[in-house]
């Protein structure tokens, strides 16, 4: 038969064409098995078998080739012997002739393993039988004889069906083997399983799909590609979002068009590819340019993207709007620099205050008791000095509290007692206000901090008196076993709905400052504190008829986040 | 004028100018002797110098000797240990550092003058 196959192409040429295209499909089935991580069970045996493979094609390439030369040396057969040897030993191609009517004239080793027959059961049978039904029914496999027949060849991709009726893709290849006479003597077919290559493709370009799908998608990041040169060569949504351009504008273009003026003129964006390119990757913050001119603060990577040759193929560069973020580390900046500023002032304004209030108090102290006026007035600066006094350790322990350096010193209490001292402190402040003042308390003890609970009743009792002038005030206090309950009821202003949330916030006050005086702080104090202490505090008002502040506190203090005792 | 003068004086120690001031011109109102240093180490020297104060009001947080490390120096110091020194400090929790640092007293920021004359009559009684 082969011998055929050499009277219609003598020589060498048919058979390199073969080899080549046995080679080249040989390496390209690997490539996509090692690509698709196929690579079976026995990788090392089918690499062997694989290796086996090409060198016995070479040698039956070189044989052929030096086939003038080996004429006529005993032993080393013709070049024909050495082919059909090679034919036979080829285990990954089903390589095999047809008679002119298409029965299987025969067979090889890959034929045996791709289709599952043995020589002696297949050959004299009708080629058909390596197709689907319908297939047979259409009259395909004829009329691809008719075909090799008239071209000389017939080469196409379908499903073939092995033995056990299991599918495969086959890549078939039919060539017509014409005798010296132009006579047809037959067919060569030869047939590769490519159903793994075409699975493998198939997953390569779904997930190409998938991934330029999920790409262009994107609305939130800019991700788009540069030639080498820096020409936008690929633009997503979140890229015409971002930056105001549509594909088919700026697709062309260089990208520092998106580089502010003096940017540009620096070469930073060259600089960038360059970088990019020897590092790899590049990324920065900066300000870029949108179409209409206005700027946004961007975070962009850039990567530098090579083939498997390392050839250089362009960039990848992605692109996300930090405007916002950078708005939000520039304001947290504020936010502690403000904190810090207050620490360092409240210190500071602390120190001549203290003198002043001491020579204030001392001259107060010292005025002669029949000077009435003179002695009112400086008790009167004195009251006022206090109360800077109050408002700046006020300021102190917002950013003790805001930097997280609350210090708690937890020892054992006794609340009720605690309360009755606050509330004599205040017997003046609260005989001024008119507002009589009811103790409803039950021995509570516990372990606290005690100055800083002082600070939290302080905070509720003052708040009450402000905003409950002239109206009776309740204090309650109470255990019920785990916790201690501490209630503050005035009968005053009361609070909205809507600001009983607010009031516990910094600088947050339901009335109005002109009105009422202070930081509005006092209610964020005592809530860091009692929380800090593990605790809770909450509100219930009615407007016009009062406020009741509830808090709640374990008796003893709980390991946990910030209630440190440093 | 002075109340005690056998007794000696009340040195106030604190690195601020008007505080000291201040509080010398309210003890010599209520008639007693002063003395000013302006930090720990010029108190050291004064201690030195000086017979003995009837008690001492120390500034916890001045530089660049801060009230602990005077009072570690002020331990070593040879007949004075019966002086007695009250600590003047913002800090709502000077309790714990008094229990440990050789304090007799303390009086927080800002100071209550009943406070401040009861702690002299009790601690240097004239």
């Amino acid at each position: 038969m082969l011998r055929q196959l050499e009277y219609r192409d003598p020589e060498l040429a048919d058979n390199i064409e073969l080899l080549t295209e046995l080679l080249r499909t040989v390496a390209n089935r690997w490539r996509f098995r090692v690509q698709a991580g196929r690579l079976g069970q026995h990788p090392l045996e089918e690499a062997l078998r694989l290796i086996n493979s090409i060198e016995a094609a070479i040698q039956a390439l070189g044989g052929a080739s030096s086939d003038t030369a080996a004429q006529g040396v005993p032993g080393l057969g013709s070049s024909e012997d050495r082919f059909r040897q090679l034919v036979d030993s080829v285990t990954d191609y089903a390589i095999f002739m047809l008679s002119p009517t298409g029965t299987v004239a025969s067979w090889n080793a890959g034929a045996e393993r791709i289709k599952g027959y043995r020589a002696e059961e297949i050959i004299g049978q009708h080629f058909s039988i390596f197709y689907p039904e319908q297939d047979v029914k259409a009259g395909k496999p004829e009329g691809e004889l008719v075909t090799a027949a008239r071209d000389g060849r017939y080469v196409e991709e379908g499903w073939r069906v092995r033995k056990n009726g299991e599918p495969f893709w086959a890549h078939v290849t039919i060539t017509a083997l014409r005798g010296p006479d132009g006579r047809l003597t037959g067919f060569a077919k030869v047939t590769r399983d490519v159903t793994e290559l075409r699975e493998a493709n198939e997953a390569l370009r779904q997930s190409e799909e998938r991934m330029r799908l999920m790409v262009e998608a994107v609305r939130d990041y800019a991700i788009f590609r540069l030639d080498p040169d820096g020409r936008v060569a690929s633009w997503n949504v979140g890229a015409e979002r971002l930056k105001g351009y549509r594909a088919d504008e700026i697709i062309g273009q260089h990208f520092s068009v998106f580089y502010p003026e003096e940017e540009r003129r620096r070469g930073h964006p060259q600089e960038e590819l360059r970088r990019a390119k020897e590092e790899g990757r590049y990324e920065e913050e900066g300000w870029r340019l949108r179409k209409d001119g206005s700027r946004f603060w961007a975070n962009v990577v850039i990567t530098a993207v090579f083939d498997q040759e390392r050839r250089h193929l362009g960039f990848t560069k992605v692109t996300r709007d930090f405007t916002e973020a950078r708005r939000l580390r520039e304001a947290q900046l504020a936010v502690q620099l403000r904190d810090e500023f207050l620490a360092i002032a409240g210190h500071e304004l602390r120190t001549p205050l203290s003198a002043l209030l001491l020579q204030v108090q001392g001259l107060a102290r010292s005025t002669r008791v029949e000077d009435v006026k003179v002695k009112e007035r400086l008790e009167k600066a004195a009251a006022s000095g206090m109360r800077l006094e109050r408002l700046i350790g006020q300021m102190l322990d917002v950013s003790r509290m805001t930097a997280g350096r609350l210090r708690l010193d937890p020892e054992p209490t006794r609340l009720d007692a605690l309360i009755r001292e606050v509330v004599d402190r205040f017997a003046e402040l609260a005989a001024e206000s008119n507002s009589p003042v009811t103790l409803r308390l039950d021995p509570v003890s516990g372990v606290w901090d005690r100055s800083r609970m002082e600070q939290v009743i302080t905070n509720l009792f003052s708040n009450a008196l402000k905003y409950g002038r002239g109206k009776p005030i309740e204090i309650e206090a109470r255990s019920d076993g785990s916790d201690a309950m501490v209630r503050v009821t005035d009968h005053g202003i009361g609070i909205a709905a809507e600001d009983q949330k607010k009031i516990f916030e910094r600088f947050e006050r339901a009335r109005d400052t002109r009105e009422y005086g202070g930081f509005g702080l006092g209610l964020w104090i005592a809530r860091s504190i009692v929380e800090s202490s593990g605790g809770r505090i909450a509100v219930e008002s009615e407007p016009g008829k009062g406020a009741t502040f509830t808090v709640h506190l374990p008796l003893h203090p709980e390991e946990k986040d910030g209630a440190q005792s440093s | 004028m002075a109340r005690n003068p056998r007794k000696g004086a009340i040195l106030v120690v604190d690195d601020d100018a008007d505080v000291r001031s201040a509080l010398r011109d309210t003890l010599e109102d209520e008639g007693y002797d002063v003395a000013e240093a302006a930090g720990g180490v010029a108190a050291l020297a004064y201690l030195r110098s000086h017979p003995a104060p009837a008690l001492i009001f120390l500034d916890w947080n001045m530089a660049p000797m801060n009230a602990p490390q005077f009072m570690e120096e002020f331990s070593k110091e040879p007949g004075l240990s019966q002086v007695p020194v009250v600590l003047i400090t913002a800090d709502m929790h000077a309790n714990q550092k008094v229990k440990t640092g050789g304090y007799q007293d303390f009086l927080t920021k800002p100071l209550d003058l009943d406070q401040l004359f009861s702690v002299i009559s009790r601690l240097a009684p004239g």
